[in-house]
């Protein structure tokens, strides 16, 4: 029975080639924006966490200044102000961000010292218009303007998860649908085999059998191909991200589990669905 | 081995089978006869449970056809051999996988189906077919095909539905012969057809159908 399976189901899988690969990445293409979409949330929550009600302000320190002075006094900063958070810009990030944003500073930054640079601490907090009050501090060489950066970020990225997830799901129903027009016109062109294999005793199992197979190895294939996907996409992400002091995206392996899951089980379902109507048409009443 | 008790069939509002009562004991040889559109293929149609009638009760080889289920109907398949007038070969397969196929639902081992489909096909004189697909046999080799298939499992019910329709009066004299020598050895025969000449060529018990219901049933010549 299960060689059975296995060769007709290939052999339905070698001889709709083009449109399994169709399939495969229909499938694929909305579960991948799905993952990513998810990723983002993922990634955004920490991000967000305490930057709602608050904002971000960036202060610049006075350069030439060694690393046991800066990090005292961050130390001593944490410890007047409990409800700021403050996140100490290393030189190395600060040279690649102005690498990425002002390529004409490259040879400059790499012919230069990096300790000509100036610190940046990141100070998040409630009330950000408190941040000021450093601007007479003798290392403050700046304190920057108060930003809203967290309301902001939520804001587009709900809508922009909105908009992916309106987008995945119009194309998950699209795919469903062409897995359900791929099970039924594979079963209407082999309507004349099923039912001799009927009339000579064969099971439904031995029947739908090739047909869940071809189907769900076509699924997997869908998931592996959304996992890679979306790994490529939030690697690109990632790189736009980290290019403006932004920790990368990651992807998730609950994240992934859910992709092949998913890219497998709806087809397989659909394929289930649309095989046990067309055996409910056997016996004529 | 077959029982038909107060068998009624209807399609819309038309009556095709009128209260038939026949019992056919196992190791018979029946003919069923009568003029087309006299309900023949409708009622070896009840007896592989293709259709459900109306009213009344069928029972093949100890089961109830009538009240199975759908994933019951390939238990009662599998003891009975069906043989067609269109054949009904698996066209992408080769004569040897159209045999071979059908054991498999069997639960036989791969060398077991080989070794029946082979032992069946040389039966019938096909072994040297084996390889090449339905398409490229002449009529009377596909019916020896689907007999073959009908066979190779050793069913102990055959249902024959017009098997000399598409065959010249000596192939079908041949697999008149063929079907003698299955009843011979103990399986039941039950063979649908509006061909005289078949049943004066082969006497045995008959069953004339006409208007939905048994007209004659006996030997015949009567």
């Amino acid at each position: 029975m299960i060689r059975h399976i296995l060769a007709e189901g290939l052999a339905l899988l070698r001889r709709r080639m083009l449109a399994s690969l169709a399939l495969i990445v229909a499938v694929a293409m909305p579960v991948a924006l799905g993952g990513v979409t998810l990723s983002i949330d993922l990634w955004l929550k920490p991000i967000l966490r305490g930057t709602v009600s608050g904002g971000t302000v960036e202060v610049l320190l006075r350069p030439g200044k060694d690393e046991g002075a800066i990090a005292s006094w961050v130390t001593g900063q944490r410890t007047k102000h409990p409800a700021w958070r403050l996140r100490h810009i290393p030189k190395a990030e600060i040279q690649q961000r102005l690498s990425t944003w002002f390529p004409y500073l490259k040879p400059l930054l790499r012919d230069r010292p990096g300790n000509l640079l100036p610190d940046i601490v990141e100070i998040t907090s409630p009330h950000p218009h408190s941040v000021t009050q450093l601007a007479g501090d003798p290392l403050v060489l700046a304190v920057g303007p108060e930003t809203s950066f967290g309301p902001e970020l939520r804001h587009v990225a709900s809508r922009v998860s909105w908009l992916i997830g309106v987008a995945t799901a119009v194309l998950l129903f699209s795919s469903a649908l062409f897995a359900g027009i791929w099970v039924h016109l594979e079963l209407f062109r082999h309507a004349d085999e099923i039912a001799i294999m009927r009339l000579v005793g064969a099971t439904e199992a031995s029947i739908q059998g090739p047909f869940l197979f071809a189907i769900g190895v076509t699924g997997a294939l869908a998931g592996i191909l959304a996992s890679l996907l979306d790994a490529a996409m939030l690697r690109w992400l990632s790189t736009l991200l980290q290019s403006i002091g932004l920790p990368p995206l990651e992807g998730p392996v609950t994240v992934i589990v859910l992709q092949l899951l998913i890219a497998t089980l709806i087809p397989l379902g659909i394929a289930a669905w649309t095989l046990a109507r067309h055996a409910t048409l056997e016996i004529e009443d | 081995m077959i029982r038909l008790r107060g068998v009624e069939k209807a399609y819309n509002h038309r009556r095709i089978l009128r209260g038939l009562d026949v019992h056919i004991e196992p190791g018979e040889f029946v003919f069923l006869t009568g003029p087309s559109g006299a309900g023949k293929t409708t009622l070896l149609k009840l007896l592989y449970g293709a259709q459900r009638p109306t009213g009344g009760e069928v029972w093949v080889n100890g089961l109830r056809v009538d009240t199975l289920s759908r994933p019951q109907l390939p238990t009662l398949r599998r003891t009975m051999g069906v043989i067609f007038q269109d054949f009904k070969l698996l066209k992408r397969k080769t004569v040897m996988e159209n045999l071979t196929f059908v054991l498999r639902f069997h639960g036989l081992p791969e060398r077991e189906c080989q070794r029946r489909a082979y032992l069946t096909l040389k039966r019938l004189a096909l072994q040297h077919r084996q390889s090449a697909y339905p398409e490229s046999l002449s009529g009377g080799e596909q019916q020896r095909v689907a007999i073959a298939r009908a066979l190779v499992y050793q069913p102990r019910l055959i249902l024959a539905d017009e098997p000399t329709g598409n065959l010249d009066s000596e192939l079908a004299a041949e697999l008149m012969s063929l079907l003698c020598d299955i009843n011979y050895q103990g399986a039941t025969v039950l063979v649908a057809t509006h061909d005289h000449s078949l049943l004066e060529a082969v006497p045995a018990r008959t069953l004339i159908l006409h208007h939905g219901t048994i007209e004659y049933d006996g030997a015949w010549p009567p």
